[in-house]
């Protein structure tokens, strides 16, 4: 009964130290820290918030989606309706939309949650093939649904502005937000991973039949779980937005999509903490090499630019731990807090031993 | 009544195109369970082969369509054994993303070395003319192509039906393990069902630049689509299905637009998802006969 | 005493993936024999099938066919030294015609006069394959694609044959059919490997057989010997 007591207080103390330590640190960054650093750790952790989002479906439940881009777009210019300037929206460019959205800016959250809700209810178009389609037949579905989207927003000028896209979004992501977001995510889904209804997504992904056996209502499950990826998919992408600014209906293709894809393979599929791991090598890779690609001097020599170099570089990484290593860093474990202290406290050990 | 008929005959020439990639699509898919997004790219491989060989080095167009094959060849075959075998028993959609890896990267190798611009494509003057046929305007280098392609596919359908070889690709489709017991070496078949697949994307390649005039690193994103939905609409594995389909969405897609209010034009790549969603809807096993268990 | 042996297993150890089925097993079949594999459901029957033809992974022991050591060779490979297999539940190529069936099952042959011969006597063996040659084999019926199925192994002039419960969820008179058909390929010189849950039918072909229980072997002999067991009788009982 000690045993328990202590080990609950130890979970508890290391959550708080967690939090804190998370704390100081966005005070740290947010203060000292800036530029192209600070961009990349926000860029870190709205990646973070779309790996985590893309589990759900391509691992949990195990229907393979690459059609996330349209589901964050379509969220992300709904949201954009409304944080967007109405100088911008009536002067600029001339969306014909309702009187009261045309003129009205909201701030950082209401449009996250709007914006965020609308992505759930388009990823929820999603679940129906879903319903239908066997494994890989879907993924091409998706694939066709992001093409889709993608195509609309381009074509109906009036609403969206066409494949020129949007811009003068207003500055309002921070460090905070961020990563408060993204840990209230991690956490969140972390929960949710253990609890029933995780339990449930995951045996509906390992053996779909089995689970409507044992009482699983798929549909209901299904939706559910598109409902849930694409609001959270859509949070970080309108955390991005109005962090690069801009944004164009071929912003979130197969690119982007490979990179969600690749963060969450390196990290291991299913994994939570692999998300989060896979998201981190994956930014500081991707940004870190980004100006190889507008050439750079480097010792005073001027280094020609390498379009498509980092993305050249990703591939052979992808493919590389594909073959080697498929399960990831992770596999499809997580990090568990017993465990990080357990480890601590050996190494702490062993560096007491040995002096 | 003229006027789809019009439309038809302008898209004889895509519809080839088409139906070649969707051939050699299919092939693939049927054989070995792959879904080789990187197909674009060996078609991009071969087009680029021979704009280097004609419109660069100056050889003449019987050259570049050897180089054309030669290039999807060796692009095809690069891509088989570095990133398909590795990853052969993997799963499906292992094997698509692995694709989908290699199509990136060989997409931005072209762009990197040669820039993403539009190159020409030198058409000989044999290929330029229309025919009149009473109202009806028929581009000559449709026709060429149209039965070019339909002479391919009689020649592939005669060969997949009729030979020994033809029997153990067929058997591989199906059932791969049981083929081996059979004494069939599988590794050699998926080996000369991939160079068959690229070469039809190397002669694919030239009726592209034969029609459009140019070719680019980038075309191969826009056809691996359209190749894709012809395999799943003509039944996988299914040759003569693949075709057909290929001229059925490159004709209906021609239509589909002629018949769009103008300012819609731009929904053109819609028709093909259409197409996918409704058969995989109403008759998933694709319209005609598939060829895997 | 090895040369005499069409084919041996010793102490053979296979299995799939990191799962290992059967366990150090030795079996020995005599040219010209009727050897059978008896034992309930799941104890690694068809395994020792897929082993001898390479199917599976092999995590220790040696196979040898006419005394050479085939244990690392492909499967294909070692369908051209002359084994034919035929599949348990009328694994038959659906796609492809009852004759393009038996084409597939020629294929390691170079002459044109024995494909023409082995389709012959296929054809007197079965006169309904000639009826339906150019049917889909997925439209034959069960009976017919078991048929197709042994008639497809035979067409390589195989030297032994493996059959895995050719008689499974056929009725008695077809059984009785293909009974009398292994007689006659094995006297035609043809040394047969037959798995059979029905060990009436088995044991009255057979020359020799083995029991295999979990994995191992749990008695061997005659069929004679295998008859008059008690301790089989007590494994297999009911199905005397």
């Amino acid at each position: 009964m000690n045993n328990l007591k202590n080990h609950i207080r130890t979970k508890r103390a290391s959550l708080l130290g967690i939090v804190i330590i998370l704390v100081a640190t966005m005070y740290f960054i947010d203060g000292y820290v800036s530029g192209f650093w600070k961009t990349l750790l926000m860029l870190f952790g709205i990646n973070v918030i779309f790996a985590v989002s893309l589990n759900i479906t391509n691992s949990w439940i195990n229907f393979f989606s690459i059609g996330h881009g349209g589901i964050i777009l379509a969220g992300i210019y709904f949201a954009a309706f409304f944080t967007l300037p109405p100088g911008f929206k009536n002067g600029i460019v001339h969306l014909h939309l309702p009187e009261y959205v045309l003129n009205t800016q909201w701030t950082l959250l209401p449009a996250l949650l709007v914006g965020s809700l609308f992505g759930a209810l388009v990823a929820v178009l999603l679940a129906f093939p879903a319903l239908r389609l066997k494994s890989f037949y879907f993924c091409a579905g998706s694939l066709g649904f992001a093409i889709i989207v993608t195509n609309i927003a381009e074509n109906i000028r009036s609403i969206t502005n066409g494949p020129a896209g949007l811009w003068q979004f207003p500055a309002y992501t921070s460090i905070w937000w961020v990563w408060g977001i993204a840990a209230a995510i991690v956490y969140l889904i972390l929960m949710l991973k253990k609890s029933a209804f995780g339990r449930a997504l995951i045996a509906i992904g390992r053996d779909q039949d089995l689970a409507e056996h044992m009482g699983i209502n798929l549909l209901k499950y299904k939706i559910i779980a598109f409902a849930l990826s694409g609001f959270i998919a859509t949070c970080g992408g309108i955390l991005w937005v109005h962090l690069i600014r801009t944004v164009s209906p071929s912003t979130f293709g197969l690119t982007f999509m490979f990179d969600i894809v690749a963060m969450m393979v390196i990290g291991g599929m299913g994994s939570i903490s692999g998300a989060v791991i896979g998201a981190g090598v994956i930014t500081f890779f991707l940004e870190v090499l980004a100006p190889i690609e507008e050439g750079f001097t480097l010792f005073g020599l001027q280094i020609p630019p390498f379009l498509g170099f980092t993305t050249i570089l990703l591939g052979i990484l992808f493919i590389i731990v594909l073959i080697r290593k498929p399960e990831g860093i992770m596999g499809e474990k997580e990090l568990s807090i017993t465990a990080i202290s357990r480890f601590l406290k050996k190494l702490i050990e062993d560096f007491g031993r040995s002096q | 009544m003229e006027y789809i008929l019009q439309q038809s005959i302008n898209a004889l020439g895509w519809g080839s195109v088409m139906a070649l990639l969707g051939a050699g699509y299919t092939m693939t898919f049927g054989i070995i369970g792959l879904v080789n997004f990187a197909h674009g790219e060996v078609l991009m491989a071969g087009a680029i082969a021979a704009y280097i060989a004609m419109s660069v080095l100056g050889l003449p167009f019987w050259v570049g369509v050897i180089a054309s094959v030669a290039g999807s060849v060796a692009i095809g075959l690069i891509i088989e054994r570095v990133c398909f075998k590795p990853v052969r028993n993997v799963g499906m959609i292992t094997l698509f993303i692995v694709s989908l890896g290699a199509s990136i990267i060989l997409r931005n190798l072209s762009i990197l070395t040669l820039g993403d611009q539009l190159k020409p494509f030198l058409v000989p003057d044999f290929f330029a003319g229309v025919f009149t046929f009473g109202n009806l305007y028929i581009f000559k280098k449709n026709i060429i192509i149209f039965s070019l392609t339909v002479i391919i596919g009689v020649t592939l359908a005669t060969f997949v039906r009729k030979t020994k070889f033809g029997v153990a690709m067929r058997s591989v489709s199906y059932d791969s393990s049981l083929s081996q017991a059979m004494g069939i070496n599988t590794e050699k078949i998926i080996v000369f069902t991939f160079i068959l697949s690229s070469i039809l994307c190397g002669i694919a390649a030239v009726f592209w630049g034969l029609l459009y005039g140019y070719v680019s690193s980038s075309i191969g994103v826009e056809v691996v689509v359209a190749a894709f939905i012809a395999s799943v609409v003509g039944g996988i594995g299914n040759i003569n299905g693949a075709i057909a389909s290929g001229y059925i969405l490159g004709i209906g897609g021609a239509l589909f637009v002629a018949f769009l209010p103008p300012d819609l034009v731009g929904l053109r790549p819609l028709f093909l998802w259409l197409v996918f969603f409704l058969i995989l809807f109403l008759k998933p096993s694709g319209l005609f006969r598939a060829n895997i268990k | 005493m090895n040369e005499n042996f069409l084919l041996e297993m010793r102490q053979v150890s296979a299995g799939y993936g990191k799962m290992t089925v059967i366990h150090d097993m030795s079996i020995a079949l005599e040219e010209k024999s009727i050897v059978t594999l008896l034992g309930a459901n799941g104890v690694g029957k068809t395994t020792i099938l897929r082993t001898i033809l390479g199917q599976t992974v092999l995590s220790s022991g040696q196979i040898f066919f006419f005394g050479e050591d085939i244990s690392k060779k492909p499967t294909y490979f070692r369908a051209t030294l002359g084994i034919g297999y035929c599949p348990e539940g009328r694994a038959v190529f659906g796609n492809l015609t009852c004759k393009e069936n038996l084409q597939a099952g020629a294929f390691t042959l170079k002459d044109k006069r024995r494909y023409q011969e082995n389709l012959d006597r296929v054809y007197s063996l079965f006169p309904i394959l000639e009826e339906r040659t150019n049917q889909l084999a997925e439209s034959l019926s069960g009976g017919e694609q078991e048929m197709l199925a042994i008639g497809r192994a035979l067409m390589s002039s195989p030297r032994l044959l493996l059959l895995d419960e050719p008689s499974l969820g056929l009725a008695p008179q077809l059984i009785q059919q293909i009974k009398e058909t292994l007689k006659t390929i094995n006297e035609q010189g043809v040394t047969v490997l037959l798995v059979e849950q029905n060990a009436h039918m088995a044991l009255d072909l057979a020359d020799y057989g083995y029991l295999i229980k979990k994995g191992s072997i749990a008695f061997e002999g005659t069929a004679m010997e295998i008859k008059d067991n008690e301790q089989v009788k007590d494994v297999y009982l009911g199905i005397m």
